[in-house]
């Protein structure tokens, strides 16, 4: 475990010294824009392994789950479209820090949740399921005593707000890929606000 | 360590500190200004509306902790608080402000003349009136640098020489509003910017930025005390501006006089400096601070506090109003908005103790844009997509800023136990907005939403004002001036009653804080005050 309470992948069984640093760059750039499930495909380990500096893969399926909810794709790209768990991700280790413990034990008690309710995952759940579950999650509806060790009402707050900061902020964060946001507004580049 | 002893210190370099620290240095006298943060200068943060979100310096927090007495259904209860910081840099917030730089009335500084006693508020007339301030508005304006135009504004009171810059041109949002406006029989006018219309003070004009509210200028158009009064004080050779400097004390002689204060450098080591005069200027939550931490025999609660008025009368502006939204684009984001107002409802509506002057808002960015929802629309979904795509363009807000009714109970006090980085007793704020400003509130919505629908809304939405303490940016009051010592901490000149050296120079004199952002009075009574003290001390 690293500090940020996930296993990390990068580098993991090739040697630096004869990793080419411009393949590195190839490497890190890969991984980091691929989704967390697909990273298995460089798994050097049995064990479960992920590219993001906080999230477990399975932890980061569930929030690309939620995040899709709160901005979803529709004629326009959505928040796993512009990679907003990037922005999340990246911004727990730095700003949010104080945040990670809400998010751990959210999740947990999302699924756990999600379990005795519906038997699945959120993240394998149908979508309009999924919404009911997040509007009582909202309004701290759901099954108490799966939430003790995190307040649901804050947790969908926090995350709500993470989202529409990652989808409608520069890219240069982590997310809003491609501008996406800033184009389904209209906005003209150059992008100076 | 000591220092060389100066004439004058003034602790704080923002719109008050820098005015003053200026005005003593050109005249002769040998200052040093203190200023607990660094230089801001323009960086990439101009194009990131995130980390403009978070603040231009961010104070830390953990060094500079506050609490807030809640009142609850329990009683009161104590809780660690980040309100009411201002900037933490030279120039302070008039580096990142919106840089409206209003007069206030004549009314403004005649509250109890013109609406008698209103029970449970404080509300005062200022010592001074506006005539005596006019001279001094005028200095700020043309030293500053502002850019305006009085002649379509029937209320502003007289002044004797034009704005140095003329207004700026209005954008098609502004002239919705203005014809809005006219419609109904209202007086709208260009407001009043620290901002360069045209190319002032070897600075360049401003290129409209879409953001400038919260932003850095990148080409350093807009006007505060950091690219104006404070590089002229420098230049005079008489002003020692020393950054990274946190004062922690007035310290007094046995004569009764101020004869120094102690502060800590970047590096945690303990200074004395010592001067004959000594202004605080550390805003209206931070200067009471200072006061309060300092006793002496003749001032066992805090200098210039024997009749308990240091830290009261807490006053901002309670800003509400309302938005709407359009059938069809109404702007083409050319910042930075906020180009028109009127100034109709300050004074004189019946039944309302004072009024607001309104305004279009600012332009901002996607970020921002996507918390501005009517009450009834979902804060995510796709139906929350669906409003950020349609109404980027056809989206506006008009606010309202109303004038607070001082009341004692509104406040800052130093803590008992609890101690900042550096040692001194945190600032505590309690009490809360007076009733009566939810009624001037609900007041200029009303006024708002008649603007909206004028101007053709589809869709309007009011925006309450915030119930709370006001210990927000256009934060004032605390030490008010006034001729009367049991009733005031401060002269007419800002000298604190008793201490004939020492001055506080910013906007905690403030007996009223007006309908309008405060920046400009507290920049021309530092001017006012320093005029007054060069005087006393030649
Ligand atoms: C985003 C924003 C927008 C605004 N828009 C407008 C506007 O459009 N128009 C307008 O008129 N006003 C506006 N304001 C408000 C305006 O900036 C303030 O009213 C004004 O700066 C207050 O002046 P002051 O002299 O009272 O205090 P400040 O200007 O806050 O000066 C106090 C200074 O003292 C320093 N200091 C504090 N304690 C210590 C200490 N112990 N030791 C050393 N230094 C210390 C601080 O770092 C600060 O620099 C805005 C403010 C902000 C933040």
């Amino acid at each position: 475990m690293n500090p940020w309470g996930s296993e990390k992948l990068v580098f993991c069984g090739v040697p630096s010294s004869n990793f080419h640093s411009m393949e590195r760059r190839a490497f890190i750039k890969n991984t980091a824009l691929i989704g967390g499930g697909m990273l298995a495909t460089y798994s050097c380990t049995e064990r479960e392994t992920s590219s993001y500096y906080f999230f477990t893969v399975t932890e980061a399926s569930c929030v690309i789950a939620i995040c899709e909810q709160i901005i979803p794709a529709d004629k326009e790209p959505g928040a796993t479209d512009a990679e907003v768990i990037n922005y999340i991700d990246r911004e727990l280790r730095h700003i949010y820090k104080q945040h990670q413990k809400l998010y751990r034990n959210g999740i947990a008690a999302l699924q756990a949740s999600c379990k005795q309710l519906k038997g699945e995952l959120f993240e394998d759940l149908p979508f309009d399921e999924q919404t009911a579950l997040l509007i009582d999650m909202e309004k701290s509806k759901l099954p108490k005593t799966n939430w003790r060790d995190a307040k649901q009402g804050a947790f969908f707050q926090t995350i709500r707000k993470h989202t529409i900061e990652g989808f409608y902020s520069n890219p240069q964060h982590g997310g809003n890929k491609d501008h996406v946001s800033f184009e389904m507004m209209r906005i003209e580049p150059p992008y100076l606000f | 360590m000591k220092h060389k002893h100066a004439d004058a210190i003034v602790v704080g370099a923002g719109a008050g500190g820098g005015v003053v620290a200026k005005e003593l240095a050109v005249n002769g006298l040998q200052t040093v200004l203190f200023e607990r943060g660094g230089w801001v200068k323009y960086d990439g943060k101009i194009h990131d509306e995130l980390l403009k979100s978070r603040g231009v310096l961010p104070i830390d927090r953990k060094k500079n902790p506050r609490v807030l007495i809640k009142e609850t259904e329990d009683g009161e209860v104590e809780v660690p608080t980040g309100i009411g910081h201002t900037g933490y840099n030279v120039g302070s917030g008039t580096v990142n402000y919106g840089a409206m730089a209003w007069r206030f009335m004549r009314e403004d500084f005649k509250m109890k003349s013109t609406y008698g006693e209103v029970k449970t508020t404080t509300l005062a007339d200022w010592p001074i009136s506006y005539d005596d301030l006019e001279p001094y508005y005028e200095k700020a304006e043309w030293e500053i640098g502002v850019a305006g135009d009085a002649s379509n504004n029937p209320f502003a009171a007289p002044r004797k020489k034009e704005y140095p810059m003329p207004a700026f041109k209005t954008s098609e949002l502004g002239e919705l509003f203005s014809d809005a406006c006219k419609r109904l029989g209202l007086h709208p006018f260009p407001v009043p910017m620290a901002r360069n219309s045209v190319p002032y003070n070897n600075r360049s004009s401003c290129i409209q930025n879409r953001i400038c509210l919260t932003s850095v200028c990148p080409v350093d158009a807009k006007n505060g005390t950091h690219n104006t009064v404070i590089p002229v004080g420098i230049e005079s050779g008489n002003l020692d501006l020393r950054i990274h400097t946190q004062v922690t004390k007035v310290v007094m002689g046995d004569n009764g006089k101020a004869i120094g204060i102690k502060y800590y450098d970047k590096n945690d080591l303990e200074h004395f400096q010592s001067a004959d005069i000594v202004v605080i200027a550390a805003s209206a939550t931070e200067t009471p601070r200072l006061l309060l931490t300092t006793t002496t025999a003749k001032f066992p609660n805090g200098l210039g506090n024997n009749y308990g008025w240091v830290g009261r009368n807490l006053q901002s502006h309670a800003y509400c109003g309302a938005a709407g939204t359009f059938p069809k684009d109404i702007h083409s984001w050319n910042g930075p908005g906020a180009t028109m107002a009127i100034a109709d409802y300050n004074h004189h509506n019946e039944g309302i103790v004072g009024g607001a002057s309104i305004h279009y808002d600012f332009h901002f960015g996607p970020l921002r844009f996507a918390k501005r929802r009517p009450p009834w629309e979902p804060t995510w979904g796709l139906t929350h997509k669906e409003f950020q795509r349609e109404n980027f363009y056809r989206y506006t807000n008009l606010r309202c800023c109303v004038q607070e009714m001082p009341n004692f109970n509104s406040r800052v006090f130093i803590h008992k136990t609890k101690k900042d980085y550096w040692g001194m007793p945190i600032v505590g704020l309690a009490g809360e907005r007076h009733p009566l400003d939810f009624k001037h509130c609900d007041f200029m919505s009303d006024r708002s939403e008649e603007i909206l629908k004028e101007a053709g809304a589809n869709r309007i939405w009011r925006v309450p004002g915030k119930k709370g303490n006001p210990a927000m940016v256009h934060q004032a009051g605390t030490c008010r001036m006034g001729d009367d010592p049991t009733t005031s901490v401060t002269n007419r000149y800002g000298q604190v009653h008793g201490i004939d050296n020492l001055y506080v120079g910013d906007a905690s004199t403030h007996v009223t804080n007006s309908g309008f952002n405060p920046s400009l009075t507290i920049m021309a009574l530092g001017f006012r005050m320093a005029e007054h003290i060069v005087e006393k001390f030649k």
